[in-house]
């Protein structure tokens, strides 16, 4: 990993997460979704990024978090994460930090545990605690077989 | 012999780079004579050059480059040290071999009197036997030395970077290059070679352009690239016309209508870069096929039409071990040996034809054998041992069903079943593997004349035609491979050839029932009850259906783009694509789609008898209309099978009417008259029969037509109580006679 001290931080339901800003390809504001039916629930839908078509995958599913109001429009934390390019939709977008000097400590064991599964761990920052997320576990969502009608 | 013009000149490409190298190499090597790397670098060209001039039988050629070879793999085994003497020498020869190869240019042989390479031959024996007097050969011939300093020259800035020409080597191919070779114009390189014997014959340079000259390697990466950028250009083409459609600025228009022309161009342009002839497939099979028939024991006759048809390198590259697989099984399996033809009465030497060409936008490959083809019967019995479908379901199965079954993954993996049904080891890789390349295989054959194999593929797979059909709020694009028709039913016809089976919607379509499913089942969501349906109808593998759809829009090329990892396990969908509009449209798979809803497989059964199991107090019912209005009802797990007859079919047996069905008869019974009610007026030219089994035996119960299957929790009465009729029950809000199959049966019980 080496020792990253600068994320690109953003807030989802609450909660405040940080992805190095390495992995952070760029931060857009709310775009159409194109909804895949029958994909796995955190599976916002696709968005056309320049020609490329990018899966959008909304934090508070993946992270079992209530639902966003209705009114409210996500954006898009574009990330590259296993050789793709995955948006992940979040509430509101802080700023990038630099957290140099911090120690990255583990999650404390009473956060969700799929919270947990997903961050390499967190910051205390002065003012608030940072999750530091690990995008790649983040973007990983496998589909569930669908019971009915599966092929032999 | 165009094989071998196309070999000779990939040869000339290639060694023609080679030797540029090799110059660079030589004049590298004056600087630093030790480096074991260049000394290896140039031994290896030069053998190169020698191995394939010898498979090609140049001989001169041949010869010369051996004792070069020789000399260097001394130099390069430490064995002799480089010096001047030893370096001229070397140049000599690679400017023999730069002449020779012209010659085989121009003339198609080594032969030409006009290059001297026995003198060259001796210098180099001469150093090689350590008399170092290496000086000997410049003497001999004065002009040499001018020469090899001109190459030296020249060579490196007219030659392409070393890296390129490494890295490219085995990928690109000149396309076209047999018109320079075939007909080389010799006129002008007669006159030339007289007066100046030992110059490299450039004399026909300016005539026409050579071999080399005429063909560029490119990284296929850049290639690829290219591609890409071409299909980014053509979405934004798409966009950008569907804005000024509606423009006023008559300027914007014409430059927008300017911009499709150019763009379909260039596309056309760049996908065509990328096209090579099947030949180079082709061009191996001679050699599999001659070695598989003396090994086992064939005598075989190849014949290959349609080597210039055209596609898309990557799919080439997908297709050679389809090809190849399908090639062997037809020697292995079709082909007789010639002691069983001749007893066969057929000629002793059996015929393998591959042929290829384009057919709407498709490559169709075909693998034909006259040998002893395949027998339905066989393939039925063992598929049916192996439980890839049931004995019911192969009596249903038409005969080039029944032989494609080979591809079935369950069909093939057992051994003992290839042998048995003479076809099929790893047929199913076969098709996963042309099928992933969105190709489609399909086998025919008649029993002792022969298999055909049909391959398909489409040219490319970047950008393909598709149907963009509309559902909910989102567009589909179903990909053009795949579409078969479009079939529009409202009112009368909808009810008249759409039916439910077993709650499964089924079209009737010129005679045969295809599996109707909904685009919103497609896509996980309940099916919508329409007073019209416009059905898609589409065809994956040897399966036809339909999908129900809201709208259809119409057809467009599309680019097709890779979806995320989280997506790819999803059998509904291909892959998507960006729309004129800039939104993301999702391309569906159809084949998957069948997959996924066991359209193509035998999963039915099983799945409804759960279905029973878990819900024991409602039952499945098919709705009928008899006698001309009349509602009866009878369990649908005692229906087989829906089935129309013409009624000049039905014959009559004493008082009983039958049908010939499954090479059987199937004894007839009205229904009508079953249950006490009177016969509706049969003017019709057809009958509906439900086909009910029992025990090995089949009665075929005639309605006037299917209404509908509902699943429901029967409260049976006994009003309507009579013979045929166990009561009455209140289905759908009417009264329905609840049928006494087994007295009705009982009644056709005259004829078995």
């Amino acid at each position: 990993m080496g020792e990253q001290s600068q994320y690109c931080t953003f807030w989802v339901d609450g909660l405040f997460f940080g992805v190095g800003v390495e992995c952070v390809q760029e931060v857009l504001r709310y775009q159409q979704l194109t909804a895949v039916p029958s994909a796995p629930e955190a599976i916002q839908g696709l968005i056309n990024l320049r020609g490329q078509i990018v899966t959008a995958l909304d934090l508070r599913c993946r992270l079992g978090l209530p639902p966003r109001a209705d009114d409210a429009l996500p954006m898009n934390v574009i990330v590259r994460s296993r050789g793709e390019v995955v948006s992940l939709l979040v509430d509101d977008i802080g700023d990038v930090i630099d957290t140099s000097g911090l120690e990255l400590e583990p999650a404390p064991a009473n956060v969700p545990s799929v919270v947990q599964d997903v961050v390499h761990g967190v910051l205390a920052l002065p003012d608030s605690i940072l999750l530091v997320l690990d995008a790649d576990r983040a973007a990983d969502v496998s589909v569930v077989p669908e019971t009915t009608g599966g092929t032999p | 012999m165009d094989d071998d013009a196309e070999i000779i000149a990939e040869f000339l490409v290639e060694s023609h780079e080679n030797l540029d190298q090799l110059d660079r190499d030589l004049v590298e090597l004056e600087q630093q004579p030790g480096s074991r790397e260049l000394l290896s670098s140039i031994f290896r060209t030069i053998h190169t050059i020698k191995g394939t001039s010898g498979f090609l039988a140049f001989n001169r050629l041949e010869e010369l480059t051996h004792v070069g070879e020789n000399l260097l793999s001394r130099l390069r085994d430490g064995e002799r040290v480089m010096d001047a003497g030893t370096t001229e020498v070397l140049l000599r020869m690679v400017d023999t071999v730069r002449a020779l190869l012209d010659s085989v240019e121009s003339t198609g042989t080594d032969a030409a009197d006009d290059v001297d390479v026995e003198t060259v031959v001796a210098a180099l024996r001469a150093v090689l036997e350590g008399s170092s007097e290496a000086g000997e050969g410049p003497s001999a011939e004065p002009d040499e030395p001018g020469a090899a300093a001109t190459t030296i020259d020249d060579a490196p800035p007219a030659a392409p970077p070393a890296e390129v020409v490494a890295e490219v080597v085995p990928e690109v191919v000149p396309i076209e290059p047999e018109p320079v070779l075939v007909e080389p114009e010799p006129v002008l390189v007669e006159p030339v070679e007289t007066p100046a014997a030992d110059v490299p014959a450039e004399g026909d340079a300016p005539e026409h352009r050579g071999v080399v000259d005429s063909s560029v390697r490119v990284d296929v990466d850049l290639l690829d690239s290219l591609v890409q950028l071409v299909g980014e250009l053509v979405l934004t083409r798409n966009q950008v016309l569907q804005r000024t459609e509606s423009s006023e600025d008559v300027e914007l228009v014409r430059a927008s209508q300017r911009l499709d022309l150019v763009a379909s161009e260039l596309q056309e342009g760049i996908m065509k870069t990328r096209m090579q002839p099947i030949g180079q497939v082709w061009s191996k099979m001679p050699r599999i096929v001659r070695d598989l028939a003396h090994q086992l024991g064939r005598d075989v006759d190849l014949q290959m039409e349609g080597h210039e048809t055209e596609l898309d390198r990557s799919l080439l590259e997908a297709l050679k071990g389809p090809l190849t697989h399908l090639v062997r099984n037809a020697l292995d399996h079709g082909i007789e040996t010639p002691a069983v033809r001749t007893a066969a009465g057929k000629d002793p030497k059996g015929r393998l034809l591959l042929r290829s060409f384009h057919e709407s936008g498709q490559v169709v490959v075909e693998i034909s054998d006259d040998g002893k083809g395949i027998d339905p019967d066989t393939i039925a019995r063992v598929a049916i041992e192996r439980g890839v479908i049931t004995r019911d379901q192969a009596a249903r199965m038409e005969t080039r069903e029944i032989i494609n079954l080979i591809f079935r993954p369950g069909f093939s993996t057992a051994a003992e079943v290839t042998n048995v049904s003479g076809r099929g080891v790893g047929m199913d890789v076969v098709r996963t593997n042309i099928e992933r390349i969105g190709g489609t295989v399909d086998m025919q054959s008649q029993v002792g004349l022969g298999t055909t194999c049909r391959v398909r593929i489409p040219l490319t797979l970047a950008i393909i035609p598709a149907l963009v059909v509309g559902e909910g709020e989102e567009r589909y694009a179903i990909p053009q491979a795949n579409l078969v028709e479009l079939v529009r039913l409202e009112g009368e016809d909808l009810a008249n050839n759409v039916e439910e089976l077993a709650g499964a919607p089924l079209l009737r379509l010129r005679g045969h029932l295809l599996p109707l499913i909904s685009m919103a089942e497609v896509l996980g969501r309940p099916r919508p009850d329409a007073s019209a349906l416009t059905v898609v109808v589409v065809q994956a593998d040897d399966l036809r259906f339909g999908i129900c759809v809201d709208e259809v829009h119409d057809t467009q090329e599309i680019v097709v783009k890779p979806i995320g990892r989280q997506l790819k396990a999803l059998p509904t969908y291909a892959g998507a694509t960006i729309m004129g509009d800039g939104r993301v449209a999702l391309i569906l798979d159809v084949p998957g789609i069948a997959h996924a809803h066991a359209l193509a497989q035998n999963v039915a059964p099983t799945t409804r008898d759960n279905r029973a199991a878990i819900d024991e107090d409602s039952t499945a019912l098919l709705v009928l209309e008899v006698a001309g209005g009349r509602r009866a009802a009878l369990p649908l797990r005692e229906v087989s099978r829906l089935e129309e007859f013409p009624t000049d079919r039905i014959e009559r047996s004493g008082r009983a009417e039958a049908v010939q069905y499954r090479d059987g008869i199937l004894p007839l019974v009205r229904l009508a008259g079953a249950i006490g009610l009177s016969e509706g007026s049969s003017e019709d030219e057809q009958v509906s029969v439900v086909v009910h089994e029992s025990g090995g035996s089949r009665v075929g119960i005639v309605i006037d037509r299917v209404l509908d299957v509902v699943e429901t929790t029967v409260v049976c009465s006994d009003v309507g109580r009579r013979a045929g009729v166990l009561g009455s029950a209140v289905i759908q809000d009417r009264v329905t006679d609840l049928v006494d199959l087994d007295a009705v049966v009982a009644l056709s019980g005259v004829g078995a």
